[in-house]
């Protein structure tokens, strides 16, 4: 059989396995054993349990874990409630206010962490809630926080561009200059449509007539919102803390969210009072079903990835379309597409380190900036992220809110990656959004 | 992996549906245990970050084990606890099939689903057991100055994926349409 | 023709394009090519660069148990499963390319040649690389230079010896080097010259200390099959196998050379201050490594005395 069939057959598998009812992370770790009893030799099924464990066996995963620990222990007390209280009493005039407080929250912890399940689970776990009860439509909410998060990438730190920056032998220190300009467009992207989607619904929910959280009246003196600003201190010592440890040489990003985990569960025991078993309870099972589940898909999607890489499925494919020998924008756009069709299966890194160094030689002859280039890559990774059959954010956002259907989140998420990508085409016409910060410094 | 289909004859039904729930009752506290002290493991190793900073920043003294002690906690809470989220089927499914199948047929689906995340499930733990028993006659250690021993993790990994494996087992009988009813016991 | 043979090569080096580029990528794709052409095709090399296979720490492994057939590696990356091989990355052991590779005909190549026979693992290419050390701060020259610094020295000798210097030996992974570099996390790193210039440390460093005099960095990083997947070859492929490896050792050589003065190019470039390691220098951290490294390594690991002794005996 042929690569490519194997390739098809292989998606389609895995497509089945995926809508049978089993857990994602099993689906995608028994289409790989399948694929290794029939087409790989067979020791290489003795070397199931070590492909797994090679995967977390990883400093920098270890932010997933911990930024989930530090994003139940503000979402699963009053904390999280609290500090949405505040906000709210500051932004409620603003239609859409809480959303793009949600949108720059993930914006801000996306320069404080490298990974995007890690940013969508701390922000999504006190922000969904918060959002649902005033009137955000579960798909609207869930959508903004899925695709807020994949910004952990794009805006510096970022765990990808740092392996592409190996990959493609280009300047680290340049590449998360140019991730800065993207980073904010997308926000300013998501801000617009977050604000224009809350206005609709508010517009539905009246004409509608009936009873609805969006349209509860509410009213804040400028007396409320001072009472409430003390209440932000401690987040804004948190996000000092953690941004002093970053970059002023302390620790490393991964190391950061022992900082963050440590500190919100510090925050939360002694101005929260939450020591109480119940209290703990909530967040302690809280963390572990969320990160368990995660660093599950990661490393049976790992396995995925080893049995894709020997059968050479995605090598070939970049080969076909690098001899295809197109021109620049061809080119181009075919690599996108590529990329998006992988992104169905594969996890950032994975593609990363698959495809580089087979497009790199066309990219370079083709003239085609190499630092502009990773970032495109990177926000069709962010796609990836969040659209389906996997999508690592849609299930993180699931693991947070188990009560809004997966299909629900999926079409709330859908506009942002029409947001994303709006964003690479203005990428494409004014490449100085990503090159100007690199090119001046 | 053996599903128990029917009572053997020799032993009356009463007697292995008592063995059964008892099994099923030790696999699931065993889980719920080892769920809760997987999430502690997670706020010691937030700890554990901790201090290797400030051992590092203020008291420029490195600490030799800090790094691999993290992961290696981190993976045995992963593996510990992977038996208690799918106790609270916390294992993300897509379900969009759900509303496109009747009920009768998504019973059945998710049935299959169940039994073929225990065949990988118990092959993976398997596969973990072969891999501690070599990390152990071998002496294997990581390649830092600390020097852990690797059979510690594979260990976790092992008895956590056995786990997960006979917590599916139980869901899996538990569910069966055959032995509804007899096996049957509510899922807190 | 029957379809050929087909094997696996990963390594974690990033892909070269053309003649330019990473010379162990080069090396690799040099013995597929050559393999290729003399096997008339019954042989094909498939290399997975940049850990696009698998990850950087399971490949001795999967070259044991057979599940990698190929592999380009810093030996001393198995020394958690075979101890003996650290010796392959110890401190001022190899002092030249040319004593290293004498290694090969003498009776320490002959002993590392048996132990990794009886582990699965058989050597087709000799390749030894020098390193530096990259600085934040003042450029690391003698071992008085290291105290109290915050090091990664990517390895547990290394990172014996840098402790034996009271210096803070940091353990590290490969991708948070830079930034830890850029923030001050780290003081210092020493690796290979061509990794120094991958990772880009220039951009982040003010000072780096080159091989291109004395280094106590020698890493041995040959290329290496599986016996499972040698056994599996006719002697004629065999020989096909180890006359390319042999062949390709001298372009090893002259690429890790080059190495060494492109990396001072480089960083010059970027305006870091380049210095080299002298005689006396080498001398002392000679001493440093001899009661931290060499000491624990006779200690912990079987033979440990006799495989130091066989490998200092090499001139
Ligand atoms: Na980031
Ligand atoms: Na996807």
């Amino acid at each position: 059989m042929d690569t490519s069939t194997i390739g098809l057959l292989y998606a389609g598998v895995t497509l089945l396995l995926l809508f049978s009812g089993m857990p994602i992370a099993f689906a995608l770790g028994l289409s790989a054993l399948v694929f290794m009893a029939g087409f790989m030799p067979p020791p290489m099924m003795q070397s199931v349990a070590e492909t797994l464990f090679s995967e977390l066996n990883n400093f920098t995963l270890l932010t997933i874990p911990l930024f989930v620990l530090m994003g139940a222990a503000i979402g699963k007390s009053r904390a999280g409630a609290d500090v949405y209280s505040s906000l709210n009493a500051w932004l409620y005039r603003i239609p859409g206010g809480l959303g793009l407080a949600n949108v720059f929250a993930c914006a801000v912890f996306a320069a404080m962490c490298g990974s995007s399940p890690a940013t969508c689970s701390a922000i999504g776990s006190s922000g969904i809630p918060q959002l649902v009860r005033r009137g955000y439509s579960e798909g609207l909410a869930t959508g903004l926080i899925a695709a807020g998060g994949t910004l952990g990438i794009l805006i510096p730190p970022s765990l990808t561009l740092i392996l592409y920056g190996l990959a493609a032998e280009q300047s680290i220190g340049k590449l998360f200059m140019a991730g800065v300009g993207p980073g904010l467009m997308l926000v300013l992207l998501f801000a617009i449509w977050v604000v224009f989607k809350y206005s609709l619904e508010r517009r539905q929910a009246l004409s509608a007539g009936d009873e609805h959280a969006i349209l509860e009246a509410e009213h804040f003196s400028w007396r409320d919102r001072m009472k409430s600003l003390p209440r932000f201190l401690p987040f804004l010592a948190l996000i000092a803390a953690i941004m002093i440890a970053m970059y002023g040489g302390w620790a490393t990003p991964s190391e950061v969210a022992g900082i963050g985990a440590a500190g919100a569960l510090l925050m939360v025991v002694t101005l929260y009072k939450c020591w109480h078993r119940k209290d703990m309870d909530a967040i302690l099972t809280g963390t572990i079903r969320e990160s368990t589940m995660i660093m599950m898909i990661i490393a049976t999607s790992f396995l995925f990835t080893f049995v894709m890489s020997y059968l050479g499925v995605t090598q070939e494919a970049a080969q076909w379309l690098v001899e295809l020998g197109l021109g620049k924008w061809a080119f181009f756009l075919g690599v996108n597409v590529f990329i998006v069709m992988l992104g169905f299966f594969l996890p950032p890194v994975a593609i990363i380190l698959m495809i580089t160094p087979i497009i790199l030689p066309s990219l370079n002859a083709l003239g085609i900036d190499l630092i502009w280039f990773g970032i495109v890559m990177t926000i069709l990774m962010e796609m990836g992220l969040i659209h389906p059959p996997v999508g690592l954010n849609l299930f993180v956002i699931n693991g947070i809110a188990p009560d809004i259907p997966l299909s629900r989140i999926v079409w709330g998420t859908l506009p942002f990656i029409g947001l994303m990508v709006v964003g690479i085409v203005l990428l494409c016409l004014f490449p100085d959004i990503a090159l100007w910060l690199p090119n001046h410094f | 992996m053996s599903i128990p289909a029917e009572p053997a004859v020799v032993t009356p039904a009463t007697a292995v549906r008592t063995v059964w729930r008892g099994f099923a009752w030790l696999v699931r506290q065993f889980n719920i245990l080892t769920g809760y002290l997987s999430a502690v493991i997670i706020v010691i190793t937030a700890g554990v970050v901790c201090y290797g900073v400030i051992m590092r920043y203020y008291f420029a003294s490195p600490l030799d084990w800090g790094l691999e002690l993290s992961i290696f906690m981190l993976i045995v809470s992963t593996f510990m606890s992977a038996g208690y989220t799918q106790l609270q089927r916390g294992h993300v499914t897509i379900e969009i099939m759900d509303h496109i199948l009747s009920a009768r047929a998504n019973r059945v689906r998710y049935l299959v689903g169940d039994l073929l995340s225990l065949l990988f499930c118990a092959f993976v733990a398997w596969n973990a057991w072969t891999y501690f028993h070599e990390a152990y006659s071998e002496g294997w250690v990581t390649e830092s100055i600390w020097a852990p021993k690797m059979w510690i993790p594979y260990l976790f990994m092992a008895i956590g994926m056995s786990a997960l494996s006979l917590q599916l087992l139980v869901q899996t009988v538990e569910a069966l349409p055959v032995l509804r009813g007899m096996f049957a016991k509510k899922v807190n | 023709a029957d379809a050929p043979r087909v094997i696996k090569l990963s390594h974690q080096f990033p892909a070269s394009t053309g003649d330019g580029g990473d010379f162990r990528d080069q090396l690799a794709r040099k013995f597929a090519a050559e393999v290729e052409k003399r096997s008339n095709g019954s042989l094909k090399v498939e290399i997975y660069p940049g850990s696009s296979l698998m990850k950087t720490k399971s490949q001795f492994g999967a070259l044991r148990k057979g599940t990698l057939d190929m592999s380009v590696l810093p030996l001393a990356y198995g020394g958690g499963e075979v101890p003996e091989v650290t010796l392959t990355l110890m401190p001022a052991l190899v002092q030249s390319y040319e004593q290293g590779l004498r290694w090969k005909t003498a009776p320490i190549g002959a002993e590392l040649n048996r132990i990794l026979e009886s582990k699965g693992i058989k050597i087709i290419t000799w390749v030894w690389q020098a390193g530096g050390i990259a600085s934040r701060g003042n450029p690391i020259v003698n071992p008085a230079d290291a105290k109290g610094l915050k090091i990664r020295g990517g390895d547990k000798t290394m990172d014996q010896m840098i402790q034996g210097a009271e210096g803070g030996a940091i353990n590290l992974p490969s991708s948070e080097i830079y930034s830890a570099m850029s923030t001050g996390v780290l003081d210092a790193a020493m690796t290979s010259s061509t990794s120094l210039i991958s990772y880009r440390l220039y951009e982040v460093s003010k000072s780096v200390t080159t091989a291109r005099d004395k280094s106590f960095w020698f890493m041995f990083e040959p290329l290496l099959i599986s016996m499972s997947a040698w056994e599996t070859l006719t002697p004629a492929q065999q020989k096909i196998m180890t006359d390319v490896g042999t062949s390709l050792e001298p372009f090893a050589m002259a690429g890790a050379k080059a190495d060494d003065k492109r990396l001072a190019e480089v960083y010059e470039k970027a305006g870091v201050k380049v210095v080299d390691m002298n005689q006396a220098a080498f001398d002392k951290w000679v001493k440093v490594a001899k009661a931290s490294a060499y000491k624990r390594f006779a200690e912990d690991v079987p033979n440990g005395k006799r495989l130091l002794d066989m490998a200092s005996a090499v001139k």
